[in-house]
């Protein structure tokens, strides 16, 4: 602790925010303000004001990211490089894909989800490893597959965007439309948070943990997305889809989504840890995994910020709702099961802040938690039937 | 643990002074006995967390049984008693059940009451600055320290001001005699966010409540309502389930347009019957559109609108579509759907089982029904649906490099008995193509639950199903039969070896007989009837005589319907007709399966849409998204921004006798972020230290 708040400026000297930024902070935002106006430079004639406006909104968004989060910027070009390679490589020519070496064994949308997966579940093991033997080798190994598994996820995400435009201008639309695409985004997501926790306590233990509900959601993904379904066909939106709200909504809810299980799976690491200490096991690898305190906080911290989230994103959803079936609420069972999470989230909030309850039983709760999210992610399009008929199982 | 919002015992709270302990009592307000006791129940957190779990397990009831399906499909699925027992506990339509809003209403007033007893306090500690702290109080606390320094204690506390200043803290001084206090705190709004929160929940649910149907079930008790359940036109049902276009509640109803036509009420469903709801304009559906993916799949529906205000005359127009739709004052109208508008069909049938083959043509419109005498005695002719388009999958993608084709416009309709049985069909207007051939196609099921099976009716070279039936037609006739058997069993006798007459009308009776079995039944009724009458053993030779003398019988009749048509087969015919003829005995093979005593038509049609529209009022919709603000904005301020406060005494102290010093303490805590606060204070302490000396 020490060391981090000699590095830290002193907040009480006379300083500001400007002053604390490094040449490489600025080359950052003169990067991306240089991208978005020769974007805007080069296609303002195609955008509306809106659409300028998110554009501009984005690039300094991106801006503030890569300040806040230093790593992000080395991540946000990489994806930004490889998806402008993949689409300069496509031209206007979907099927260059089943030709074309790089895209069909790297970089096309197929090729990268494909990578992207299997870099997860490999750094998995790593991670894991890491933690039996104590090799840091083995835990940085780890946290670059994971690094690179996101860059591939995201990639994989762009291209397949721009590849619903190549199938026909009419089928173009953003890929969050249909289950294998938003386990795509899922994973993503619950790696980043999970890597800018991993940064900030520079501890590599709970990786392994981490990267187990994004196996299993890369496990479903395969066999929702290549197996007999074939869901990893892009498919044109129906009418309802169509719109911006879907946009804003879908992201929204699944940073929900995935810091929820960012915390049930710090939780199961926290109820190991608990378990083997009151066993008196106290071995190398139980102390390997962080501090029950700490785990206790990140828990707390994971599920504020999804709570936060997901507010938010079912407001959205209310929003889009009343634009779209005529009226914010209609008891779809969608809707329905997001109110159900919210109110478990608000309880499990509640009991930690009013009630003091710390430990064990919120640990449980959230793993609990986790399984009520799980449902209305996934279960409701398996098992009931509404309006939300999208990505139907 | 206490239930109290404050459970970290950090704070200098034991030491106030008699003022603030007064005005503490006064803001916990004054509340006895009874009441006490209901407001404490009511504002418990344990009240509010039992809610949140009730309310969520009967939300999942609510999403595993179906809402509001027709009561019968409930009668089929649970059972009278069952029904019965989940229609009492209004299981059916729980989210406007009396339980579950007497239980949003529980949420409501728990929250409110929650906010009564804890509003004083949140308020105080985002406005206040508590200046009365002893050191002893702030020696007590987590983060403390205590310097010496060689200046004054103004000095000292103006450079602690300062600095406190540039963390982002806002101070307040005192000094009494000689002693100083400062009281520094910042992000207190974080307190605020308790009140947004839960502020945001009254609003969201109170006006959430007004948008619900509550108030139409509160008339419905008082008796001044009641939903209609008899299948009745809008014109006809009473008042008392009629609501006026002047009365300012909330509704969400349905109005089905046809094309061309204009309307002034919706319905809006309740439980098992509809309430007639008016409005104050009326919509005209001029036209709609719906656009296809070449996947058949819709791509977009819109309808070109006309609304004109009752009152003044005042005329809108315009096109809405999903995701955009018409706000009018109060009232939004959605594109929901689109169904039928009555299209007009104009149809053939051609009778399957009548030698007189009379041009049976008539206009349907789509969703009328019409008696129908056949000689298998009265049916009715319901149209169901009719579709413009029809995209499946193509089974020859590979070849054609198209995934997808389009089957044409088609019509579904039920053949209903007279004991009430029906039979549906989907027949398509335009004939496909197999093999370079064309067939009409119709497909048949007893019940909606099974797959169609398809009947193939091959087209003739003009393109129409006349020869089919004319053929059909002759074989049900006796008269021209027999005449035909028999001039074919004499043909069939070379001249050389002329048999006995009797014979030859023996063959000729034999001939109409397997004509007439298979006009029933196709070459499976000839089998069976073989394998009836003929022992086992001859049956093998007698089967092939049989074939051999029903092939010469139905290439005869062929070749009379096509002279009939006036086919020139003095010749030879073509391979063109050989083929029509294998293709139609095969379809006459299956037709008795197909089991209809017609076979209908598309001549054609003129489609007719109608647009579904969802028209709604919600007058509590802006509220909820006020309500909505404040929930994000109080959610924000709760979870990241974090309130710390920071206490300095100083004290004066004399250094070797004449020169001024003084004495600092400083404390301080960070509510939730106790450990970015640890921090903070030891940056704070790492300038102290600088300036000042640490004591002891
Ligand atoms: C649907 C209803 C409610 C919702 C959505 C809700 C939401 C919240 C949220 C998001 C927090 C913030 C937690 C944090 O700071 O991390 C909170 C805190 C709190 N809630 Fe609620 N709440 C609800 C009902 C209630 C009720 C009925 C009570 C009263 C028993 C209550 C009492 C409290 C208290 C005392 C706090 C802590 C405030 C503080 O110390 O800052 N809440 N609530």
């Amino acid at each position: 602790m020490s060391t981090s708040s000699q590095e830290m400026e002193n907040i009480f000297e006379k300083q500001n925010l400007w002053r604390k930024l490094s040449l490489f902070d600025w080359g950052w935002a003169v990067v991306m303000l240089i991208s978005s106006v020769f974007v805007w430079q080069k296609y303002s004639s195609l955008m509306d004001v809106y659409e300028v406006g998110i554009l501009f909104g984005t690039s300094i968004s991106l801006v503030a990211w890569g300040w806040f989060w230093k790593p992000v910027r080395a991540y946000i070009i990489s994806v930004a490089l490889l998806s402008l390679f993949s689409i300069y490589l496509y031209g206007n020519d979907l099927a260059l894909g089943e030709s074309n070496f790089f895209l069909k064994f790297l970089i096309s949308s197929k090729s990268a989800i494909m990578w992207m997966s299997a870099l997860y579940v490999l750094a998995t093991v790593t991670y894991f490893i890491g933690l039996f033997i104590g090799s840091e080798f083995s835990n940085k190994t780890a946290s670059a597959m994971t690094w690179s598994a996101t860059v591939m996820g995201f990639v994989g995400l762009l291209v397949r965007w721009r590849e619903s435009y190549l199938i026909h201008v009419d089928v173009g639309h953003i890929p969050v439309s249909n289950l294998y695409e938003v386990f795509i985004l899922f994973s993503i997501i619950t790696a980043l948070m999970y890597l800018y926790y991993e940064g900030k306590s520079k501890t590599y233990n709970m990786g392994g943990f981490v990267l187990l509900v994004i196996s299993s959601a890369v496990a479903f993904l395969l066999w929702y997305g290549f197996g007999s379904r074939g869901a990893s066909e892009i498919q044109p939106l129906v009418p309802a889809l169509q719109s911006y709200w879907m946009k804003i909504h879908v992201p929204a809810n699944f940073v929900g989504y995935g810091a929820f299980a960012l915390a049930a799976m710090l939780a199961t690491a926290y109820l190991i840890k608990d378990t083997m200490v009151n066993q008196g096991r106290n071995g190398a690898i139980v102390n390997r995994i962080p501090d029950l305190e700490i785990l206790d906080d990140v828990m707390y911290k994971s599920i504020a910020l999804g709570f936060a989230f997901f507010t938010l994103a079912t407001i959205l959803g209310a929003m889009w709702a009343a634009e779209a079936w005529g009226g914010y609420w209609s008891w779809d069972p969608k809707e329905t099961w997001a109110l159900i999470v919210w109110l478990n989230y608000a309880a499990w909030l509640h009991l930690r802040l009013t009630k003091g309850w710390r430990g064990r039983p919120l640990a449980w709760w959230s793993v609990i938690g986790l399984f009520i999210t799980l449902f209305a992610f996934i279960g409701v399009n398996m098992f009931l039937s509404g309006l939300h008929s999208y990505g139907e199982l | 643990m206490s239930n109290e919002i404050k459970s970290d015992n950090n704070r200098p709270e034991q030491h106030e002074n008699p003022e603030q302990a007064l005005e503490r009592d006064r803001s916990s307000r004054e509340e006895h006995g009874l009441l006490k006791v209901i407001l404490s129940f009511l504002g418990s957190m344990e009240l509010a967390i039992s809610l949140f779990v009730i309310i969520g397990i009967a939300s999942i009831i609510g999403t595993i049984l179906q809402q509001n399906q027709a009561y019968n499909t409930y009668i089929v699925k649970f059972g009278p008693f069952w029904f019965e027992v989940f229609r009492s506990l209004e299981l059916f339509d729980i989210y406007s059940s009396w339980w579950f809003v007497i239980l949003l209403g529980f949420l409501l007033i728990s929250t409110a009451t929650c906010i009564y007893h804890y509003a004083p306090l949140i308020i105080r500690e985002w406005r206040q600055f508590r200046l009365n702290v002893s050191s002893k109080s702030l020696k007590l606390m987590h983060s403390t320290g205590s310097w010496d320094a060689q200046t004054s204690p103004d000095e000292a506390a103006q450079f602690i001001q300062e600095k406190l200043a540039n963390g982002g803290y806002q101070s307040r001084i005192k000094n009494e005699q000689g002693t100083i206090t400062i009281a520094a705190k910042k992000g207190a709004v974080n307190r605020l966010g308790y009140l947004f929160t839960h502020g945001a929940i009254i609003v969201i649910c109170l006006s959430a409540l007004y948008d619900g149907n509550f108030n139409l079930k509160l008339r419905e008790a008082a008796g001044q309502l009641k939903p209609e359940t008899r299948d009745l036109f809008a014109s006809q049902v009473p008042d008392i389930s009629r609501l006026k276009a002047n009365e300012n509640h909330a509704f969400r109803g349905n109005a089905n347009v046809p094309e061309g036509s204009t309307t002034g009420l919706v319905f809006l469903q309740m439980r098992d019957g509809f309430l007639v709801q008016e409005l104050p304009f009326t919509i005209t559906l001029n036209d709609f559109r719906i656009e296809h993916y070449n996947t058949g799949m819709p791509k977009s529906f819109e309808s070109d609108i006309v609304i004109e205000d009752k009152e003044t005359g005042e005329k809108i127009s315009k096109t809405i579509e999903v995701n955009h739709p018409l706000v009018y004052k109060d009232f939004a109208i959605y594109q929901a759907s689109f169904d039928d508008g009555g299209s007009i069909m104009d149809l053939q049938a051609w009778s399957l089982d009548d030698s007189k083959q009379q041009s049976q043509s008539f206009k349907q419109v789509v969703g009328d029904s019409k008696k129908m005498s056949t000689r298998q005695g009265e049916f009715k002719l319901e149209l169901v649906e009719f579709k413009a388009l029809n995209v499946q999958p193509n089974p020859k993608a590979e070849e054609t490099g198209r995934k997808f084709k389009n089957m044409g416009p088609s019509l579904t309709f039920r053949l209903r008995d007279s004991s009430g049985q029906a039979k549906e069909f989907i027949n398509y207007a335009n004939p496909t193509t197999q093999d370079g051939r064309f067939f009409f196609l119709s497909g048949v099921r007893s019940s909606t639950t099974e797959p169609f099976q398809y009947l193939f009716i091959p087209a003739d070279d003009n393109i129409s199903l006349k020869r089919f039936f004319d053929f059909r037609a002759l074989l049900t006739n006796p008269q021209e039969m027999k005449r035909i058997s028999e001039k074919t069993a004499a043909l069939s006798f070379s001249s050389s070896n002329a048999p006995e007459p009797q014979i030859v009308v023996q063959m000729a009776v034999v001939m109409q007989r397997l004509a007439e079995l298979f006009n029933q039944g196709g070459f499976d009724f000839v089998l069976n009837d073989i394998n009836d009458k003929v022992p086992e053993d001859k049956r093998k030779d007698v089967t092939e005589s049989y074939f051999k003398v029903l092939q010469t019988i139905l290439g005869t009749v062929y070749l009379e319907v096509l002279q009939a048509e006036g086919v020139d087969i003095s010749n030879n015919i073509t391979p063109a007709q050989e083929q029509y003829y294998d293709d139609m005995v095969n379809t006459m093979g299956i037709i008795a399966k197909y089991n209809a005593p017609f076979f209908l038509q598309i001549k054609s049609f003129v489609h007719k849409e109608a647009s579904g529209f969802q028209i709604t009022k919600a007058p509590g919709k802006d509220l909820v998204y006020l309500g909505c603000v404040l929930l994000c904005i109080g959610i924000v301020l709760m979870f990241y921004v974090a309130h710390k406060r920071i206490w300095v005494i100083i004290t004066p102290s004399s250094i070797s006798g004449e020169e001024q010093g003084s004495q600092l303490v400083v404390a301080g805590s960070g509510d939730r972020h106790q450990k970015e606060f640890a921090m903070e204070f030891q940056a704070l302490s790492q300038l102290l230290d600088k300036q000042f000396s640490t004591t002891k």
